[in-house]
């Protein structure tokens, strides 16, 4: 089905991301999964087969990319289109319609289909997938797996042969994540072939036929699924794969001594137009603690986060900090979040200028100390925007650190990092509790949670279902609500 | 979605982009405020045929203070104040219909069906390709916009009125980096998503959108030619 | 490298038309935030095409650094004046922005896109788009006359008005859009040299 030749491809003026000299074979039905650090190549191999290389990222091409007949760089890009479909990693930029109805027409739609046929096509995609009740809505108003499943409707709908996914898990919580598992398993049962790169692989653990492992823009080795699953957990961890089995997960969070509670939350409700959100949570949290945020998406969890910062206005309740009562703009000057997406809340035009942003008298010794010890020091005069997702992030939590926060909050950290990226977060973190700083983190990554967090909120139709501590003892609670099965 | 009954005073696209357009030629040969007023009359009951009882009448409503306001200036003001109420008054009275109407064809329709009739009337790609992400990014704007606004905030560098002032420089950076980093992201993936999905076709592109004029689309469209041309020969 | 990735000068890809509509919506909205401004003040009414020019600039200069080709800008002019049309707004404006995003494109044509200063005029002539309804209410002072001695004005409050500020109004409203027009275009050069450029952005 696709055939890989002697491929090199460089990305012009870009030392990294480009593969060497790459031959694959891939058979009709087949479902392989890419996997290796970030930047080794695997999405640029998903990019070879869809056609976006060559036609969308320029770069220096040698070698053939042959998918059922067709020489891709010869292929004008909407005929790949019908026998290739793709799915990107952040379903918030991929949709061109305000609805979900004409999102999903939109591939046929190119493909000139007529009337009758798309409404009769739309109706069976949206049976076979599930997703009746999908259908008809805003595209604002569907969350982040809601999107995912319209995206992949729209490309289904095109009846390719080939579907390729690049990183498809990175922002979806444990049940859309079960739902995209459902989703491959019916592409597999329908023969299609299926290519995806990414670093979750825990659910793909039942789909997968062949795994490559790719290191340095090289395939490294490929793997017959059996072999793969008998490739020790540490051996894994060395290669910087997340655990291919989340069984074999155990909490590594250290279990901070006791001390006395430092911040207090009592009785805390938020609502949203008159709307309760978020019902009479009490907490207290003391330092050093790393606090993991749970539950699916709608459950209050972002609100409560925003809250506590001292973002959401429309709340009662109190928060008491070292026994003091602090109002929304006390917390404000506390606390500080590192969003999901970082580049929001970075404005200066270097990563020098951006630690002492708004800073009447920013002491130079203490950025660069912060820069260093955060590993951005040799990367100061660079743009922001010019950094990784990491780096960004990295910088985030230096601004952080400079102005005096206490209190961070992270919101999603690992979405769409590999192992190593994950275990340096995780390492970051807990840096930042030994400087007495309480952390919170929102996070679907159970991986990160067992090994980065010593105590687990649990969320739940807008109420504080859980609190408890990630020890052997509480472990299970945890398990059980990340591996259904 | 809707049952049979109500599609009957479902107007198409076409139907009121044409009204706009009768409004906005009525406004502009009409030559007393008469004229106006009957405008604004016939939008409200072609609003309240679309179901938009609340809407209509609340412009209508509207409408009947900024004229009230303007008689009562001439009757009861002098000198600048007057001259500058009139100014006013008189202006957006002259704005108002257009508004109004567009209020009532931006409500009950949809984007899809707005495409749809962009389809219709052979738009080139150039142009319809550009609109259609206008619409769908203008509501994730104000979405970035909510997290620029949080993390400014957390920042302390508040885009308060003094902070404008003293600091002017600083508050752009705040508000244009992260808008266009943001915009110049999503303008690479949307476009990836695009042509992955085949948008480069050299075939016409068909729409799943259904629109077709009915009966009230045809009366609609003759009532407002009359009135236009009732204005024009008055 | 092959055929089909070979850059095509001349006509508009589709990235160049997803970009354009994504600067085109900002623009847009920035447009109708400044205009909004003063828009609900009785007294400013008249200052909200000034109003309007303030923050659009620095998008403006960004689009046509990123798409640096005949096209962008004309499409920004239809695509803004086609809504504005659909949202009720004059007749002037939706034909002034498509005739006045015709003329900045080969304005900043002539400077081949690159030329900073040809591209800040552009933007000036631009926001001039939103004077039309202003000049039709001021300029078409005869039939306004008429108009408003039907509607029972007297003569001689006319005649103050003509005195009083009349005259200077549209010149003040046009001077005023092109300065600020200005401001903002300055504004974007600024962000350009010292933030976009070194983001990685243009282009």
């Amino acid at each position: 089905m696709i055939s890989i030749k002697n491929v090199t491809f460089q990305y012009a003026g870009k030392q990294t991301g480009g593969v060497y000299n790459i031959n694959i074979e891939i058979a009709r039905g087949e479902c392989v999964l890419f996997c290796g650090r970030s930047g080794c190549g695997k999405t640029t191999i998903t990019r070879l087969v869809n056609g976006l290389i060559p036609y969308f990222y320029e770069g220096e091409l040698t070698g053939e990319v042959h998918v059922d007949g067709m020489n891709i760089s010869e292929t004008p890009m909407h005929l790949i289109a019908e026998k290739v479909g793709s799915v990107f990693q952040n379903p918030r930029s991929q949709f061109f319609n305000t609805d979900t109805e004409s999102e999903i027409a939109f591939g046929i739609e190119n493909m000139s289909w007529s009337k009758s046929k798309m409404k009769r096509r739309i109706e069976e995609t949206t049976k076979e997938l599930r997703m009746e009740k999908l259908r008809k809505r805003g595209i604002m108003e569907l969350s982040g797996g809601e999107k995912q499943k319209v995206a992949f409707a729209s490309i289904y709908a095109m009846s390719p042969e080939v579907f390729v996914l690049d990183e498809p898990s990175s922002n979806l919580d444990v049940d859309a994540i079960g739902d995209l598992k459902n989703t491959l398993s019916f592409l597999k049962n329908e023969n299609k072939t299926i290519l995806i790169s990414e670093h979750r692989l825990y659910y793909l653990k039942d789909i997968v036929d062949r795994i490559v492992y790719v290191e340095d823009g090289e395939v490294k080795n490929i793997y017959q699924k059996k072999d793969f699953l008998d490739i020790p957990v540490w051996q894994c961890a060395g290669m910087g794969l997340r655990a291919f089995d989340l069984n074999q997960v155990q909490p590594d969070g250290i279990t901070p001594k006791k001390n006395l509670p430092l911040l207090e939350m009592k009785n805390f409700s938020v609502s949203y137009k008159k709307k309760r959100i978020l019902e009479q949570v009490s907490l207290s949290a003391e330092y050093g603690e790393i606090i993991g945020i749970v539950g699916q998406n709608g459950a209050g969890k972002s609100t409560f986060s925003r809250a506590l910062c001292g973002l959401h206005k429309n709340h009662d309740g109190e928060c008491f900090w070292n026994g003091k009562r602090m109002n929304d703009r006390q917390r404000l000057k506390l606390c500080y979040m590192v969003m999901q997406n970082v580049s929001y809340q970075l404005f200066a035009e270097s990563v020098d200028k951006e630690c002492s942003f708004g800073i009447k008298e920013p002491d130079t010794y203490l950025v660069s100390k912060t820069l260093t010890e955060l590993g951005l020091y040799e990367y100061k005069d660079k743009h922001p925007n010019t950094l990784s997702g990491g780096q960004k992030q990295r910088l985030a939590v230096a601004v952080s650190m400079i102005c005096k926060k206490e209190i961070l909050i992270f919101d999603e950290p690992t979405s769409g990092l590999d192992y190593d990226s994950m275990i340096q977060v995780s390492h970051l973190l807990k840096k930042l509790a030994q400087m007495n700083k309480i952390i919170y983190v929102v996070t679907h990554d159970y991986e990160f949670l067992a090994s980065a967090c010593n105590r687990v909120l649990h969320f739940k139709d807008g109420r504080l279902a859980d609190d408890y501590s990630v020890d052997s003892e509480h472990f299970q609670k945890l398990q059980k609500m990340f591996i259904k099965e | 979605m809707q049952n049979k009954k109500s599609k009957i005073f479902h107007s198409d696209p076409r139907t009121k982009l044409y009204i706009l357009l009768i409004c906005a030629l009525v406004i502009s040969f009409s030559t007393s405020i008469y004229y106006e007023c009957g405008l604004v009359m016939l939008i409200l009951c072609f609003g309240v045929l679309n179901k938009k009882m609340r809407y209509s009448f609340g412009m209508a409503m509207l409408y009947v203070l900024l004229v009230s306001v303007s008689i009562m200036g001439a009757l009861y003001l002098s000198g600048t104040p007057r001259l500058m109420l009139s100014a006013f008054t008189d202006f957006i009275g002259k704005m108002f219909p257009c508004i109004m109407a567009g209020g009532i064809l931006v409500g009950t329709t949809q984007v899809s069906e707005f495409m749809a009739a962009m389809n219709c009337m052979k738009m080139p790609k150039n142009i319809v390709i550009p609109m259609t992400v206008m619409i769908r990014y203008i509501p994730m704007i104000r979405e970035d916009w909510g997290y620029i606004k949080d993390s400014i905030k957390m920042r302390d560098v508040a885009p308060s009125l003094s902070g404008v002032l003293v600091h002017p420089g600083r508050t752009i950076e705040c508000v244009y980096v992260p808008l266009v980093i943001s915009a110049s992201k999503v303008a690479d993936e949307l476009s990836a998503a695009a042509v992955t999905r085949g948008i480069e076709t050299d075939k016409k592109r068909t729409c799943l959108e259904e629109i077709h004029f009915n009966f009230f689309d045809a009366v609609c469209a003759i009532v407002f030619t009359m009135y236009l041309l009732g204005t024009i020969l008055a | 490298m092959s055929g089909i990735s070979q850059k095509n000068n001349k006509g508009m890809t589709i990235k160049d038309m997803v970009t354009t509509g994504i600067f085109a919506a900002l623009c847009f909205v920035l447009i109708m935030l400044g205009g909004a401004v003063f828009g609900v003040n009785p007294v400013l009414t008249f200052a909200v095409p000034i109003g309007s020019a303030l923050l659009a600039g620095p998008v403006f200069l960004l689009l046509i650094a990123k798409v640096p080709k005949n096209g962008p800008l004309i499409i920004t002019g239809i695509v803004t004046g086609a809504i504005l049309f659909a949202t009720g707004m004059h007749w002037t404006t939706d034909i002034g922005y498509i005739l006045m995003g015709i003329v900045a494109n080969y304005i900043a044509a002539a400077g081949g896109f690159k030329k900073i200063r040809l591209n800040i005029i552009a933007y000036m002539v631009f926001s001039l788009a939103g004077v039309g309804p202003y000049a039709t209410f001021f300029l078409a002072r005869d039939t306004f006359m008429s108009y408003m001695i039907k509607k029972g004005t007297e003569q001689d409050y006319l005649d103050t008005m003509t005195n009083t500020g009349q005259m200077w109004m549209l010149p003040a409203i046009i001077i005023g859009t092109l300065l600020v027009a200005f401001i903002s275009g300055l504004i974007g050069k600024w962000l350009l040299n010292k933030q976009f450029e070194k983001a990685g952005i243009t282009v």
